[in-house]
Protein backbone atom coordinates (compact mmCIF):
# COMPACT_ATOMS: atom_id res chain seq x y z
CA UNK A 1 0.00 0.00 0.00
CA UNK A 2 3.05 2.20 0.87
CA UNK A 3 4.27 1.43 -2.75
CA UNK A 4 0.99 2.28 -4.23
CA UNK A 5 0.55 5.40 -2.48
CA UNK A 6 4.70 6.27 -3.61
CA UNK A 7 3.97 5.37 -6.95
CA UNK A 8 0.64 8.01 -7.12
CA UNK A 9 2.59 10.79 -5.56
CA UNK A 10 5.19 10.31 -8.25
CA UNK A 11 2.89 9.85 -10.70
CA UNK A 12 0.98 13.22 -10.04
CA UNK A 13 4.35 15.20 -10.25
CA UNK A 14 5.65 13.29 -13.19
CA UNK A 15 5.05 15.85 -15.67
CA UNK A 16 6.70 18.51 -13.26
CA UNK A 17 9.56 15.49 -12.99
CA UNK A 18 10.36 15.46 -16.37
CA UNK A 19 10.17 19.00 -16.93
CA UNK A 20 13.96 18.77 -15.08
CA UNK A 21 15.59 16.47 -17.84
CA UNK A 22 15.67 13.80 -15.81
CA UNK A 23 13.86 10.30 -16.24
CA UNK A 24 12.51 8.42 -13.31
CA UNK A 25 12.61 3.97 -12.93
CA UNK A 26 10.72 2.51 -10.05
CA UNK A 27 12.13 -0.98 -8.72
CA UNK A 28 9.81 -3.74 -7.11
CA UNK A 29 10.60 -7.43 -5.70
CA UNK A 30 7.41 -8.94 -7.14
CA UNK A 31 7.04 -11.09 -9.70
CA UNK A 32 5.97 -10.14 -13.23
CA UNK A 33 2.28 -10.51 -13.12
CA UNK A 34 2.08 -7.83 -10.10
CA UNK A 35 4.01 -6.05 -11.68
CA UNK A 36 2.37 -5.86 -14.53
CA UNK A 37 -0.72 -5.09 -12.59
CA UNK A 38 0.79 -2.41 -10.47
CA UNK A 39 1.18 -0.35 -13.65
CA UNK A 40 -2.15 -0.94 -14.66
CA UNK A 41 -4.53 -0.44 -11.80
CA UNK A 42 -2.27 2.52 -10.63
CA UNK A 43 -1.20 3.68 -14.70
CA UNK A 44 2.23 4.20 -13.70
CA UNK A 45 3.35 6.47 -16.83
CA UNK A 46 7.41 6.12 -16.04
CA UNK A 47 9.31 2.28 -16.34
CA UNK A 48 8.96 -0.47 -13.73
CA UNK A 49 11.59 -3.22 -13.31
CA UNK A 50 12.10 -6.01 -11.46
CA UNK A 51 14.76 -7.48 -9.03
CA UNK A 52 12.76 -10.14 -8.35
CA UNK A 53 15.90 -11.86 -6.20
CA UNK A 54 16.91 -8.49 -4.42
CA UNK A 55 20.12 -8.39 -5.89
CA UNK A 56 19.96 -4.51 -6.57
CA UNK A 57 18.35 -3.52 -3.58
CA UNK A 58 21.53 -5.51 -1.77
CA UNK A 59 23.95 -3.32 -3.49
CA UNK A 60 21.84 -0.63 -2.39
CA UNK A 61 21.78 -1.60 1.28
CA UNK A 62 17.85 -0.87 1.70
CA UNK A 63 17.03 -1.42 5.11
CA UNK A 64 14.65 -3.98 6.19
CA UNK A 65 11.69 -3.98 8.49
CA UNK A 66 12.58 -4.22 12.52
CA UNK A 67 10.56 -4.77 15.17
CA UNK A 68 11.59 -1.23 16.10
CA UNK A 69 8.65 -0.54 13.04
CA UNK A 70 5.73 -1.79 14.38
CA UNK A 71 5.98 0.58 17.79
CA UNK A 72 7.46 3.57 15.89
CA UNK A 73 4.10 5.58 16.07
CA UNK A 74 5.04 7.26 12.53
CA UNK A 75 4.93 4.20 11.11
CA UNK A 76 1.57 3.77 12.29
CA UNK A 77 0.53 7.03 10.93
CA UNK A 78 1.84 6.15 7.47
CA UNK A 79 0.30 2.91 6.93
CA UNK A 80 -3.18 4.78 8.08
CA UNK A 81 -2.16 7.18 5.54
CA UNK A 82 -1.27 5.21 2.95
CA UNK A 83 -4.75 3.02 3.49
CA UNK A 84 -6.33 6.38 2.74
CA UNK A 85 -4.57 7.06 -0.27
CA UNK A 86 -4.29 3.99 -1.98
CA UNK A 87 -6.17 1.05 -0.62
CA UNK A 88 -5.39 -1.66 1.69
CA UNK A 89 -2.03 -3.78 1.39
CA UNK A 90 -2.36 -6.36 -1.89
CA UNK A 91 0.43 -8.87 -2.41
CA UNK A 92 4.05 -8.14 -1.19
CA UNK A 93 5.83 -10.65 -3.35
CA UNK A 94 8.78 -12.51 -1.89
CA UNK A 95 10.26 -9.98 0.28
CA UNK A 96 7.67 -8.38 1.97
CA UNK A 97 10.32 -6.98 4.65
CA UNK A 98 12.29 -5.30 2.53
CA UNK A 99 11.79 -1.33 3.00
CA UNK A 100 12.58 1.09 0.13
CA UNK A 101 14.92 3.99 -0.83
CA UNK A 102 14.90 6.54 -3.14
CA UNK A 103 17.80 7.62 -5.08
CA UNK A 104 19.30 10.24 -7.57
CA UNK A 105 22.01 9.39 -10.01
CA UNK A 106 23.80 11.35 -12.62
CA UNK A 107 26.00 10.53 -15.60
CA UNK A 108 29.22 9.38 -14.90
CA UNK A 109 27.16 7.33 -11.68
CA UNK A 110 26.94 9.94 -10.01
CA UNK A 111 25.15 9.59 -6.69
CA UNK A 112 23.28 12.63 -5.70
CA UNK A 113 20.61 11.84 -3.15
CA UNK A 114 19.95 8.85 -1.33
CA UNK A 115 17.63 8.50 1.25
CA UNK A 116 16.49 5.25 2.77
CA UNK A 117 12.91 4.23 4.19
CA UNK A 118 13.05 4.08 8.27
CA UNK A 119 9.75 2.38 7.90
CA UNK A 120 7.21 1.61 5.66
CA UNK A 121 5.72 4.57 4.05
CA UNK A 122 8.59 6.93 5.44
CA UNK A 123 9.26 8.13 1.24
CA UNK A 124 11.48 10.90 0.35
CA UNK A 125 10.34 14.57 0.16
CA UNK A 126 9.67 14.79 -3.40
CA UNK A 127 9.96 19.11 -3.03
CA UNK A 128 13.59 17.98 -2.20
CA UNK A 129 13.93 15.73 -5.04
CA UNK A 130 12.56 18.08 -7.58
CA UNK A 131 14.99 20.62 -6.76
CA UNK A 132 18.00 18.16 -6.86
CA UNK A 133 16.94 16.53 -10.04
CA UNK A 134 16.85 20.36 -10.92
CA UNK A 135 20.46 20.63 -10.02
CA UNK B 1 26.94 4.68 3.69
CA UNK B 2 28.59 4.11 0.36
CA UNK B 3 27.11 3.03 -2.51
CA UNK B 4 28.57 1.50 -5.39
CA UNK B 5 26.90 2.95 -8.19
CA UNK B 6 29.06 1.59 -10.85
CA UNK B 7 28.14 -2.40 -9.50
CA UNK B 8 24.44 -0.66 -9.49
CA UNK B 9 25.11 0.96 -12.96
CA UNK B 10 26.40 -3.02 -14.52
CA UNK B 11 23.59 -5.04 -12.81
CA UNK B 12 20.62 -6.65 -15.19
CA UNK B 13 17.41 -6.10 -14.15
CA UNK B 14 14.21 -7.08 -16.21
CA UNK B 15 11.17 -5.09 -17.45
CA UNK B 16 7.68 -7.23 -16.78
CA UNK B 17 7.50 -8.27 -19.96
CA UNK B 18 10.93 -10.37 -19.19
CA UNK B 19 13.52 -8.30 -21.29
CA UNK B 20 16.75 -7.54 -19.81
CA UNK B 21 17.99 -4.24 -18.98
CA UNK B 22 21.72 -2.48 -18.17
CA UNK B 23 20.59 -0.83 -15.01
CA UNK B 24 22.73 2.01 -15.60
CA UNK B 25 21.47 3.05 -19.24
CA UNK B 26 18.76 4.44 -17.20
CA UNK B 27 21.55 7.60 -16.08
CA UNK B 28 24.08 7.21 -18.59
CA UNK B 29 22.79 10.22 -20.60
CA UNK B 30 20.54 12.15 -17.84
CA UNK B 31 19.61 12.23 -14.07
CA UNK B 32 17.48 9.54 -12.95
CA UNK B 33 14.94 9.51 -10.36
CA UNK B 34 15.72 5.94 -8.94
CA UNK B 35 12.88 4.72 -6.37
CA UNK B 36 12.81 1.29 -4.74
CA UNK B 37 9.61 0.31 -3.72
CA UNK B 38 9.21 -2.24 -1.24
CA UNK B 39 7.13 -3.96 -3.34
CA UNK B 40 4.02 -4.26 -5.69
CA UNK B 41 1.66 -4.69 -3.45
Amino acid sequence: MTCRERAGQVRERYEEILSTGAGVVAIGTGGKRYAKAFIEDLQVPFEVLLDEDGSAAEIVGTNTVGIGMAVNPRAWIAGARAVKAAGPQGKTGRRPMQLGATLVIAPGDQLLYVEFEEYAGDHADLDELVAVLRG
Amino acid sequence: MSIDVSRLADHVLIDPDGNEHRFGDRWSEQRALVLFLRHFG
